[in-house]
């Protein structure tokens, strides 16, 4: 085992021939893909590729039809998705999905795992030393993350009153809070204007700093070229080619499978 | 033995009829408008006590009695369609269902004070019942199957063969795809309202036909119609139909083995598995 | 007058209870309940053959708490993936099939004739005041559970619930047991209903499956919709004015020279429906507008 990973760099999520089928539409299609442990993967691919629905069939909240998904080497497909979140496998929503009445802050308390306060007994001994001490803990570490993502001095609005960008951040926040190994980023950039794309990619870089494997759904070439060591590129829900950025840049088939797609 | 099971046929037939109609009100305003409405059991006694009204304090004849309450039963729907339901129209599925909680108290007390709590019955001349191998079954019961049959058939017709019933279909089967094809949806949505409670109001005098009316007897039937309408399928008339057999003879079959009045917890049962099981209905529901 | 406002007092700390524990399900966690009444009559007839069994009151309450607690669980487990529609259906049809049982099965509390002659805590102390002793009684539960929630509203586990309401998939995709939670606050709404059968019992000294109909699970309904979202000072407040409404007009029977008991009742509960209506009208329609 230990030979192995030294030869090449170790696998932290490895996808079997996933199918999924909605109604009439093969969503995906035989999918195979692994993912380096450490690295930053982009997985691209013309709309309806299927890329979305392969996180979500990662992340537990689909069950495959067929296939098998194996986080560090053990069988995660069937897990609902809670447990695969606590496994360390933690995805973002390509729409942002903040908690509208919540504040900016609670978005972020409420991540940590396990809460003492969220407990009945923690209910019952609110005031106490051990629940108030775990709060500010928790506090502490949501505003550092804030602070990374430039969010702290929003802390205490309403997280629904944010603008379309702030909650683009913000769901990079949740997911830097979760502490995760592997992160799915399901289009972090899109509909974002340009100046905040610069920052966006500065803190995935950060994340990736920290230790997380990152995957990431992206549109726009130009992230995928500053971000990533290696691309999937996926087409009618299976993998067309993969490789380094440049190598698929120059890949015939996948700009006719762009130009396709193009109306 | 063999006679009771029978004879279980016979009433299960007959309950059916009543059944029928009011779930494919239910079904048509779940399809269409998309929320159940828990008011239109409700509108099964407003049009039993409106026929026994007319008939019993104006004199009508029952036939024509029965025909105008339906036909104001379905009125009252529509204006309350306009004057409530149309102003929560896209405020989600959870106002709809408490404004027909609150429409079910009103019904149910307005027809409370009026009647008070006890039982009436229609004034039926008395009849013979028929013995025909060993089935027996009252003209009066025969009528409700016919006239349930019919009322389901001409629905069904309108919604084939109408330019309105064509608008429902388009609105039940895919609303976003109608409202772009330049269907005006406001117009359809009072259709169906009106078409829900004359249905129900229907399925009331039906089943004032074959029994007695009591203030409970639209709540009594409520979860069996609703059993009924998500068995059939939501917007599906002829699914209304066929449910509504398939529950009445699982309730008289149930009482085989439990006491007569678990008959409608049986459809509840019935109803919950449904919902647990298949969400989308199991004769040819939509997704 | 005085035994009239002390008997109001007690029915509205009754509805306050189990309006809080709907609000606790509904207000907060967003979970649909239209068959609180089940939990309600659970910890009546629980509570009631307890008693008459020679069960302490407060082991009475108790064992009402828990028997309507996991039946609580239990609807929340049946019914975690159910949309809001078809929860609606399933709770409703619930509490309607609890009724049916109560009705049928007599070896439980006697069918329709129901459970009598149920047992009044330290009922010999206070034999002039009782109705006053049991009043303070009533209210000091619902301080009891007024404060739990409150606490459980601050608490980080209010945050949780509150994220629940808003998005589950978000709760599901940081670790997070959806089910787990719901389950728990279910059955905690639950439980509070229950309490409240307990002292419902007690206090009537008599209870039949007629008093747990479908209409009861509409009232604390009510109370809890006239009140800001979640909030449960509004929700007592919500019961006030349920309470007054059904029994504290019972007196204007005496002075109205028209119309009969069965009448007056129902004209109560239509000007309830229209009530139910108009706060369902005033509260979301400003969402459509907005």
């Amino acid at each position: 085992m230990s030979a192995d990973a030294l030869r090449e760099p170790a696998t932290i999520l490895e996808v079997r021939s996933l199918s999924k089928r909605f109604g009439g539409m093969q969503a995906v299609n035989g999918c195979s893909l692994r993912i380096a442990a450490g690295s930053i993967t982009g997985l691209i691919g013309p709309n309806g590729a299927g890329k979305s629905t392969v996180f979500t069939l990662i992340s537990g909240f689909l069950r495959p039809d067929v296939g098998e998904i194996l986080f560090d080497g053990h069988r995660i497909d069937g897990l609902p998705a809670h447990r695969v979140a606590r496994l360390g496998l933690v995805r973002t929503f390509q729409t942002p999905r903040e908690l509208r009445e919540l504040s900016v802050l609670e978005n972020l308390m409420m991540v940590p795992r396990p809460q003492f306060g969220e407990s009945l007994v923690g209910v019952m001994l609110l005031g106490s030393r051990r629940v108030r001490r775990e709060e500010q803990e928790i506090e502490k570490r949501a505003l550092e993350v804030l602070r990374t993502v430039g969010l702290d001095h929003q802390a205490r609005r309403r997280a629904a009153d944010l603008s379309g960008g702030q909650k683009k951040l913000l769901e990079i926040a949740r997911c830097m809070m979760c502490q995760p190994r592997l992160a799915l980023l399901d289009e972090p950039t899109a509909g974002v204007n340009p100046s905040l794309i610069n920052d966006l990619v500065e803190m995935i870089r950060l994340l990736h700093a920290g230790g997380v494997t990152i995957v990431i759904i992206e549109h726009n070439m130009n992230v995928v070229m500053r971000l990533c060591e290696h691309v999937i590129v996926l087409d009618r829900g299976e993998v067309m080619c993969e490789g380094t950025p440049e190598q698929i840049q120059r890949d015939e088939r996948v700009l006719a499978a762009y130009l396709g797609s193009v109306p | 033995m063999s006679e009771l099971i029978r004879q279980y046929l016979v009433s299960a037939i007959v309950i059916a009829s009543a059944w029928a109609p009011t779930a494919a009100g239910i079904s048509l305003i779940y399809g269409v408008l998309r929320y159940p409405n828990f008011a239109l059991g409700e509108f099964m006694t407003l049009g039993g006590y409106l026929t026994l009204g007319l008939s019993a304090g104006f004199g009508m004849p029952l036939p024509l009695a029965a025909l105008i309450a339906v036909i104001a039963a379905g009125f009252v729907s529509l204006a309350v369609d306009q004057t409530a339901f149309r102003a929560v129209r896209r405020a989600g599925i959870l106002p709809p269902i408490l404004l027909s909680l609150g429409l079910m108290l009103i019904l149910q007390n307005v027809v409370r004070a009026f009647w008070g709590n006890g039982a009436w019955q229609l004034d039926l001349p008395l009849t013979r019942p028929y013995d025909w191998l060993g089935f027996v079954i009252t003209p009066y019961q025969l009528m409700c199957i016919a006239v349930s049959v019919l009322a389901i058939g001409a629905s069904y017709m309108v919604l084939l063969r109408t330019r309105f019933g064509k608008a429902v279909r388009a609105l039940a089967d895919n609303p976003d795809l109608a409202l772009v094809s330049g269907i005006e949806p406001e117009p359809v949505y009072a259709g169906v309202a009106f078409m829900a409670g004359l249905l129900s109001a229907l399925g009331g005098v039906l089943l004032g036909l074959q029994s007695v009316l009591t203030p409970l007897m639209g709540w009594d039937s409520l979860l069996p119609a609703f059993a009924v309408a998500i068995l059939g399928g939501l917007g599906n008339l002829m699914g209304a139909g066929v449910a509504a057999l398939i529950v009445a003879l699982a309730g008289e079959y149930s009482l085989l083995f439990v006491q007569s009045s678990y008959k409608s917890a049986v459809a509840f049962v019935v109803l919950a598995l449904i919902l647990i099981v298949r969400p989308a209905g199991i004769l040819g529901g939509r997704s | 007058m005085l035994d009239f406002l002390i008997a109001i007092v007690t029915f509205t700390a009754i509805y306050a209870v189990v309006s809080l524990g709907l609000n606790l399900q509904w207000g907060q966690a967003g979970l649909v309940n239209l068959g609180q009444v089940a939990f309600f009559a659970a910890g009546a007839y629980t509570a009631a053959i307890l008693a008459r069994a020679g069960t302490p009151f407060p082991l009475a309450v108790l064992a009402g708490m828990v028997v309507a607690a996991l039946l609580g669980a239990l609807v929340a487990l049946i019914t975690p993936r159910l949309r809001e529609d078809y929860l609606a259906i399933v709770t409703l049809g619930f509490a309607e099939l609890v009724r049916l049982i109560l009705l049928n099965e007599k070896e439980i509390g006697n069918g329709p004739s129901g459970i009598n002659a149920i047992p009044q805590p330290l009922h010999e102390l206070f034999s002039a005041n009782y109705p006053l002793f049991f009043a303070f009684l009533t209210v000091a539960a619902l301080i009891v559970v007024y404060l739990f929630n409150e606490r459980l509203r601050r608490a980080p586990l209010g945050r949780l619930l509150r994220a629940i309401r808003e998005d589950e998939s978000v709760v599901a995709s940081i670790g997070k047991s959806v089910l787990a939670f719901k389950v728990e606050t279910f059955s905690l709404g639950a439980a509070m209903a229950g309490i409240a059968g307990a002292f419902y019992a007690a206090y009537l000294t008599f209870i039949a499956p007629e008093m747990f109909t479908a209409s009861v699970s509409i009232y604390v309904l009510v109370a809890v919709l006239i009140a800001a979202r979640g909030s449960n000072i509004g929700t007592v407040l919500g019961a006030v004015f349920v309470s007054v409404l059904l029994e504290g007009t019972d007196f204007i029977k005496d002075y109205i020279p028209f119309g009969t008991g069965v009448q007056i009742a129902a004209v109560r509960i239509i000007i309830m429906g229209v009530i139910l209506m108009l706060v369902v009208l005033a509260r979301y329609r400003k969402v459509v507008e907005g």
